[in-house]
């Protein structure tokens, strides 16, 4: 299913730096109905940002273009590539631990999980009143948790047929459910956005609920490349190598649900990035984790970016929702990787 | 006391036992099998060894130290385990492979130092797969990849190394290469246990006999002494009779 040779990470990884950046950069100012150029672009970020700031707060609207890129493009971009880069690094952790191709928030019940109990709160029917973060994570957990006990996770052993088969069950349940809710309490209505995985209203607010989520359990999955490298070999093997193939599974859980909890929390469920970068990477770099994790961050981020810029042109002026997007890019994608696995085995 | 000591071990699957109370012990610097008919504990004997399966009961004691309650990492110096099933990744070359041996004599990032390198080339020479060292490991045939396994094995730099069940999969000559290698190993200071099926092979290649049956040991020690008609038909329900080899004097079963 790879390329016959991995390509070398040098030459990979500034190249897609490089789609990131210019992504970021296009994403900041296309498909807005204001011209924008890259000057303006410039001068929002680069420029002399302070005193913009301070106009900002004192209402002045001098300069609409900078004022538009910092108070919701960038914001926007920012965000799109921190929940890109998190959810491709959740979908890697998951298939390295599970050791099972189609592992990924979206298919492991997460996502559902994470919406489901979201409406719950917000609809009032449960009558705690959670915060949005805490709500998509503890959704998330139950979700994912109840996919690995119905896996075989309780046995120890989680059978890769079993836990794709729960997962499927549990994700349409969680939807079910989520979907009658929305039908019952007309109120949530505003759910619907979310739930289609939106960028819309992403703005500094946002971010600020992110970063301090993201970074850390990013540079924490670092720590668990090696580890992940050995557990490839088996779980015996493994252990036989000092690495507990359970205690790993457990940090790399709470990172997973870390990572694409606040990502949900913000954006909504978005599909396929969790299933095809980790693929995608793999078939550029191979599968050294050490190597591998940094890289799907930035191809997590990049294509998350890209996606938001189409998810604007796609209708322009209207929005497509960005999760619609990501769908469209990745399930050709994908249907293209497993075509080539089946080549070349 | 023993090298390795196994006192009232009982270990098994959730609620089923496999071994209901084991005590024994093995040798130092010597090459002991256990055997014994299928399902009869010898594989969840090792795992118990390995740390990979926890005692419902007894313990296992490596030069007195109890492995259970070892640190993970500091263990995996002393004692490495070749388990039956191995997941060869895609993607890993025969070096990189055999350099993950080196895990827990490194950081957690596991970069190899110059000396590691070194420790790998060794490897790689001693069980003669220095040409494939850039090769895919994937790529390998079986008799090659169970060498690779080996090798990874030895730059693990352990003094005692489990094997289960080494030579499936392997075609004759293969099998015979692997013992052999094994044997060079011990000669090198290794001590070592192995889950073997073929009774003949344990006999020649082997110093210690570990006999078990439904979990309960039969009998222990060297072929000459143990491997008898009378066992081969109380432990596994076979009519035979043994003949010296014709090549190294030890025990060969011929069925009835």
């Amino acid at each position: 299913m790879r390329l016959s040779q991995p390509l070398s990470p040098l030459i990979v990884t500034p190249c897609l730096l490089l789609v990131l950046l210019a992504g970021i950069a296009s994403a900041a100012i296309g498909g807005s109905t204001f011209a924008l150029t890259l000057t303006d672009l410039f001068n929002a970020v680069l420029g002399d940002a302070q005193n913009l700031a301070a106009q900002l707060v004192l209402g002045d609207a001098q300069n609409l273009a900078a004022q538009l890129v910092l108070t919701i493009r960038l914001p926007r971009v920012l965000i799109a590539a921190t929940v890109g880069a998190a959810l491709a690094l959740a979908g890697t952790l998951m298939q390295g631990i599970t050791r099972n191709p189609l592992a990924s928030p979206a298919l492991f019940g997460l996502n559902a999980g994470a919406g489901c109990l979201l409406v719950l709160v917000q609809t009032g029917l449960l009558p705690v009143p959670l915060p949005l973060m805490l709500a998509t994570a503890l959704g998330a957990a139950l979700a994912g948790g109840l996919v690995l006990m119905l896996g075989g996770g309780l046995q120890g052993r989680i059978h890769p047929v079993r836990v794709v088969l729960a997962g499927v069950a549990v994700t349409a349940l969680l939807t079910a459910m989520t979907r009658s809710l929305l039908i019952l309490d007309e109120q949530a209505q505003a759910v619907v956005d979310w739930l289609s995985g939106s960028l819309v209203d992403a703005d500094w607010h946002h971010w600020q609920q992110l970063w301090p989520w993201v970074l850390p359990a990013g540079l924490a999955t670092l720590w668990l490349a090696q580890p992940l490298n050995l557990l490839a070999l088996g779980e015996e093997m493994a252990a036989g190598l000092g690495v507990s193939p359970r205690r790993l599974r457990l940090q790399a859980s709470l990172l997973v649900v870390i990572l694409a909890a606040t990502s949900v929390a913000v954006t909504g469920p978005i599909a396929f990035v969790g299933l095809l970068v980790p693929h995608l990477g793999r078939a550029l770099v191979g599968s050294d984790h050490r190597v591998l994790l940094p890289l799907v961050a930035v191809l997590g981020a990049a294509l998350m970016v890209w996606a938001d810029l189409l998810s604007r042109l796609l209708v322009f002026p209207a929005e497509t929702p960005v999760g619609l997007v990501t769908a469209l890019i990745g399930a050709p994608c994908f249907l293209w990787l497993a075509a080539r696995q089946r080549g070349a085995s | 006391m023993s090298y390795l000591s196994i006192e009232g071990l009982q270990v098994g699957y959730g609620e089923k036992v496999i071994v209901p109370d084991l005590t024994l012990g093995i040798p130092q610097g010597k090459i002991t099998a256990l055997i014994g008919p299928n399902g009869c504990g010898k594989s969840t004997l090792l795992k118990a060894m390995a740390r990979i399966l926890t005692p419902q009961r007894g313990k296992v004691r490596l030069q007195g130290e109890d492995v259970h309650r070892m640190d993970s990492r500091q263990l995996a110096r002393q004692l490495a385990l070749l388990p039956q099933a191995s997941i060869t990744p895609d993607g890993v070359s025969v070096a990189e492979l055999v350099g993950y041996g080196r895990a827990p004599w490194r950081s957690r990032w596991g970069r190899l130092s110059r000396e590691d390198s070194t420790i790998v080339q060794q490897s790689l020479a001693q069980v003669g797969l220095t040409e494939f060292a850039d090769q895919p490991a994937a790529a390998l045939s079986g008799g090659q990849r169970q060498r690779a396994w080996i090798a990874m094995i030895l730059a693990q730099q352990t003094d005692l190394v489990l094997l289960d069940e080494p030579t499936t999969w392997l075609d004759i000559a293969h099998q015979i290469e692997l013992l052999k290698l094994m044997r060079s190993l011990n000669l090198a200071g290794k001590t070592i246990v192995v889950v073997l099926h073929d009774l003949n092979q344990a006999c020649r290649y082997c110093d210690e006999l570990v006999v078990l049956k439904q979990g309960q040991l039969q009998q222990q020690g060297s072929p000459a002494e143990v491997f008898t008609a009378e066992l081969v038909r109380q432990v596994f329900d076979l009519d035979a009779k043994i003949y010296p080899d014709p090549v190294s004097d030890t025990p060969t079963l011929v069925p009835m």
